[in-house]
């Protein structure tokens, strides 16, 4: 089919008009950035008489007697972490002139489910504390209560080794 | 002639007229010669594509310079484009508010650098972006930047997190 000239030129200028909008032609794209950071918790303890706790008293087997402070703190609130205290030799001050030992029942005055009261450590002692905010410290005190024995106890020195390790539970 | 010859030979007089009639309305051929020239132009306009890598992974407890991926884009001219970043979440990044973070959302604002520029904290809106202008060296051909980011603090409360970053080039 013929067109008139007069059509022809109408449809060229329209061909020019489309390809003028598309002048200021852009694209986009976008992507993601993303990391985690994963949970953790610290403990320290603090000796006052630096680096070996405080000495307890042996002839004293109805006192609770404080050893260490023990702070601990997690990157994250609510949920819960994993405290287990331990003992290097189950529960008892250990002397090496001594075949016995002398038991003791453990406490830790922490708050926010972390503590327990008067256990032995004869197996681990395990608490689930809940902190209640990222990043705070949480303090309480490792006391010790020396258990009676009939068996004379031997000169020397008695000791033990507590080992608090605390994780955090998967979420 | 007998009267039933005469209808055939008046047919054939009619088809005969019919003939010439015909001969008579041909055009006549052209007498002298003639030509017209008809001008087509067109623009193919300016354009240019970017594409933005895939998603990244990045540390949020690091401080050191992030690589983000590398951005190539084109362009079907020889010139300079202009490319623009900003991001979602205005150059942070962020952990939505949960329980476990504190109820609070957690956020790290980063800086960015494209390829050797320094873009700064990017801004959140298209029109309040960080700008570079990409030479382009050959049409219609590849060209590619990198980006990386680093965190003005590092994060330190768990969780995931995240933002998102957009790109265009304009020619």
């Amino acid at each position: 089919m013929t067109r008139p000239r007069s059509m022809r030129n109408a449809l060229a200028l329209g061909a020019l008009l489309a390809l003028a909008a598309g002048a200021t032609a852009s694209a986009a794209d976008s992507w993601q950035i993303s990391g985690a950071l994963a949970r953790a918790c610290q403990i320290s303890f603090d000796c006052a008489d630096g680096d070996q706790c405080r000495s307890l008293t042996l002839d004293d087997r109805v006192t609770v007697q404080n050893t260490a402070t023990v702070t601990w703190q997690c990157n994250y609130a609510i949920e819960a972490a994993t405290m287990d205290f331990s003992s290097e030799n189950q529960g008892l001050l250990v002397n090496p002139d001594d075949d016995l030992g002398l038991p003791y029942l453990a406490t830790y005055t922490g708050g926010q489910n972390s503590g327990f009261a008067g256990r032995s450590l004869v197996t681990h002692v395990i608490t689930n504390p809940t902190p209640d905010t990222p990043n705070v410290d949480v303090s309480g005190s490792i006391q010790l209560m020396l258990q009676a024995r009939t068996q004379p106890l031997f000169a020397g020195r008695y000791s033990d080794r507590i080992t608090v390790t605390i994780t955090p539970e998967a979420p | 002639m007998t009267e039933a010859a005469r209808p055939r030979r008046a047919v054939i007089a009619i088809g005969a007229g019919l003939l010439v009639a015909s001969a008579v309305a041909a055009p006549a051929p052209a007498l002298a010669g003639d030509h017209k020239d008809i001008l087509i132009t067109t623009t193919l306009a300016r354009t240019c594509g970017v594409t933005a890598p895939g998603d990244q992974t990045i540390d949020p407890s690091s401080l050191a310079v992030q690589p983000v991926g590398s951005v190539s884009y084109r362009c079907n001219f020889v010139g300079g484009a202009t490319l623009r970043l900003w991001s979602q979440n205005g150059g942070q990044i962020i952990s939505p508010a949960s329980p476990s973070n504190g109820g609070a959302p957690q956020s790290r604002i980063y800086s960015t650098v494209f390829d050797g520029a320094a873009l700064g904290q990017l801004t959140n809106a298209a029109d309040t972006s960080a700008q570079t202008v990409r030479a382009i060296a050959a049409a219609n051909t590849d060209q590619s930047g990198a980006a990386s980011i680093q965190l003005s603090s590092a994060a330190v409360i768990a969780g995931a997190y995240l933002d998102t970053i957009f790109v265009d080039i304009t020619p």
